[in-house]
């Protein structure tokens, strides 16, 4: 094909014009993308009321299928499969963001207590402040987060931020954090503690396409600052002191970025709950199908943290059948065999670069 | 510091142990003196409803906060010295979640009987740390000088194991009533039951740490002066094991998953009583069982008349000590880069 030029290293690239993108990349693209779209057919057409995936298909293509099988499919499911793939995309960025940022492959909003602190604070607002508008509410989580994110910078220090030391300290925070969140449930009223308690898990049961809608506009947002500033972060993947000496203003691109990371992680902890694992996950995967740099990782990390929590979406679905699970915990009990798999990854790694 | 003073100092923890669960007796939401609460032990009155709230409900309270502090203290005291890790306790290598996994598989979904609910706390115990040591090896620990990784494993594992013990509370209804309070550990007149059942083997464990505490000591001075000396250093570390996950999942199988007393109270005890196991051991004993009746005391005073759960507290009070040692441990100017 015209587009396709090889480099001096050898790997294949197309040149759009504008921007290079490596060939295996888009590959993985492509196939994360085809097994997202498999997954969300499955999903769809598993459930209470029975649906082919021929019912499914007419569905989509607007052919009548019955009112029962459309409430089904366009009110009750696909809203929440969409709201998974949006949320899995965002927490997914997310965390790849943040490990480019820290320079370190464990970061996730979750495990570094950002989330907890966004759920803390929309739960004193809940508290104190019950009828405050709509848009006060991720404004407020983002405030949350944004204070746990102070918080831990001043707690760890410039100089740890590599390490794992970063993350005890975040798993210590938000294990305090999460104590006081406890508290606060235990003094809601019943119906609305209930609520809280399933939200604090991290569910997806609360999506409507209005929900969706609110999601697409901040997620869209977000996406185009970063991509904005994609090319930076390939600077950021070489280090502080690499990425200066190369003319980076870091002064001004990290705290944008880091604003952006908190802003995220917010929007989606108030939409969905915490997600915690998703965002070590979906990166690390992400980069052992196709290693890739700057805003590619970030889209790579994206569709595969879409295709995770559809995936967990999915299993949640099923079990509730027999059991009530919010799809915080499904991810957790899938998520830690992965991450410890994970951590073997990056230890064979270390250890045979020396 | 001289022998004759950690001696001292073992007295005295003693004394403070039992005078903190006289006044742990005293304080609730009808508030008794402490020369009351002896009173009540003395001539006890079954028709006054004061001395049926100390008797029946907050004895049995006081018993079981000073078992499980014991406890967990002493275990994380042992695993502290023998894995040379600050950050080490059975709630932070995957010990207390094994338990609470197997107790609420085998002892409640399966049906096992409440006698032998202590040995399948064992067993999962034991799960649950050699899963954390596994994962920590796979994660390379052997090259992490600091024993990061180790703690981390422990933390994923935990994580994993708790949520899949919540999972199955929540699948059931009746599980649920029943387990809703023990699942987030829970000191609980209630469980006096529990702790009937299963106190002799957490016990016989204690002593039997503390019956090894001599070389012990020597083992973790030092393998090298430990074997010259004659030690079998090898058993020694095996024996320490089993008392520990003993001791401690007797605890967890009575309240539940509760945590950081093993990791705080050997850290308030050690400069006071040094590394040597035969003093730091019983005083350990005591500092736990003070801090198990203080926790117990807040959780029922704090948020009156509502009765917080002790790991909520524990938890909170715990966090921030982790936050502070993870910092005085891992975060000084001098350890950059290094992991």
């Amino acid at each position: 094909m015209l587009l396709i030029h090889t480099s001096l290293s050898g790997r294949k690239h197309i040149d759009l014009g504008f921007s290079k993108l490596d060939l295996g990349n888009v590959v993985a693209f492509i196939g994360i993308g085809f097994a997202v779209f498999i997954a969300v057919c499955i999903s769809v057409s598993n459930g209470t009321t029975s649906l082919t995936f021929f019912d499914v298909v007419q569905g989509f293509l607007g052919v009548d299928v019955g009112q029962d099988k459309a409430f089904a499919i366009f009110e009750n499911r696909l809203p929440r499969i969409v709201m998974a793939i949006l949320a899995g995309f965002m927490v997914a960025v997310v965390g790849a963001l943040l490990q480019a940022l820290a320079q370190n492959p464990l970061a996730d909003p979750g495990i570094l207590g950002l989330s907890q602190g966004s759920i803390l604070a929309i739960m004193l607002l809940i508290l104190f402040y019950p009828n405050a508008p709509q848009i006060v509410f991720p404004l407020t989580g983002m405030a949350g987060a944004l204070m746990v994110g102070a918080g831990l910078l001043i707690l760890v220090g410039k100089n740890n931020q590599g390490g794992i030391a970063v993350l005890l300290m975040g798993i210590a925070v938000e294990t305090t954090l999460s104590s006081v969140t406890s508290v606060l449930v235990l003094h809601t009223p019943v119906e609305v503690s209930y609520r809280l308690q399933q939200w604090a898990m991290g569910s997806l049961v609360f999506s409507s396409w209005s929900s969706v809608g609110k999601m697409v506009v901040w997620l869209g947002g977000c996406l185009i600052v970063i991509l904005l500033l994609g090319r930076r972060l390939r600077l950021y993947d070489l280090g502080d002191q690499v990425a200066v000496s190369l003319g980076e203003n870091i002064r001004m691109s990290k705290p944008v970025l880091v604003f952006v990371a908190v802003l995220m992680t917010a929007y989606s902890v108030s939409a969905v709950g915490p997600l915690t694992f998703l965002g070590i996950l979906a990166p690390n995967l992400a980069d052992f199908i196709s290693r890739s740099r700057g805003g590619m990782r970030l889209i790579l990390a994206g569709a595969m943290g879409a295709f995770i929590l559809v995936i967990a979406d999915f299993i949640t679905r099923k079990m509730t059948l027999y059991m009530y699970m919010p799809v915080g915990m499904t991810l957790v009990i899938v998520g830690v065999p992965l991450f410890i798999m994970t951590l073997r990854i990056r230890y064979v790694r270390s250890r045979r670069r020396g | 510091m001289g022998t004759q003073y950690k001696k001292l100092w073992v007295i005295l923890s003693v004394f403070l142990l039992i005078l903190t669960a006289i006044i742990n007796m005293g304080v609730g939401s009808k508030w008794a003196s402490p020369l009351e609460v002896i009173d009540v032990f003395l001539n006890f009155d079954e028709n006054a409803f004061s001395d049926f709230v100390i008797m029946f409900q907050r004895w049995p309270r006081t018993l079981i906060a000073i078992f499980i502090g014991a406890a967990l203290a002493m275990g994380g005291d042992v695993l502290q010295g023998i894995s040379r890790n600050p950050l080490a306790s059975p709630s932070l290598l995957g010990i207390t979640s094994g338990a609470v996994f197997f107790v609420v598989f085998f002892g409640f979904y399966v049906g096992i009987p409440l006698e032998y609910h202590g040995f399948v706390a064992l067993v999962g115990g034991w799960f649950g740390f050699l899963t954390c040591y596994f994962v920590a090896k796979m994660a390379g620990v052997d090259n992490d000088p600091r024993g990061l990784t180790l703690i981390l494993a422990g933390a994923v594992v935990s994580a994993l194991l708790g949520s899949i013990a919540s999972a199955l509370v929540l699948a059931d209804q009746g599980l649920w009533a029943l387990l809703r309070n023990w699942i987030n550990g829970d000191i609980n007149h209630a469980y006096i039951d529990r702790l009937n059942a299963m106190w002799w083997f957490g016990l016989a464990c204690m002593i039997g740490l503390y019956g090894i505490a001599r070389p012990l000591t020597l083992v973790v001075l030092g393998q090298e002066t430990a074997r010259a000396a004659g030690v079998h250093v090898k058993l020694y570390i095996g024996l320490a094991i089993f008392f520990v996950l003993g001791s401690s999942t007797t605890a967890v199988s009575i309240i539940g998953p509760i945590g950081f007393i093993g990791l705080v109270v050997p850290h308030m005890v050690r400069p006071l009583a040094g590394s040597q196991f035969q003093y730091s051991l019983p005083m350990n004993a005591c500092m736990g069982g003070i801090v198990g009746c203080i926790v117990d005391a807040i959780a029922r005073t704090a948020f009156l008349p509502m009765v917080l759960h002790t790991a909520v507290v524990m938890e909170f009070a715990g966090g921030i000590v982790f936050i502070i040692m993870v910092r005085k441990f891992y975060i000084s100017k001098h350890t950059q880069g290094v992991t």
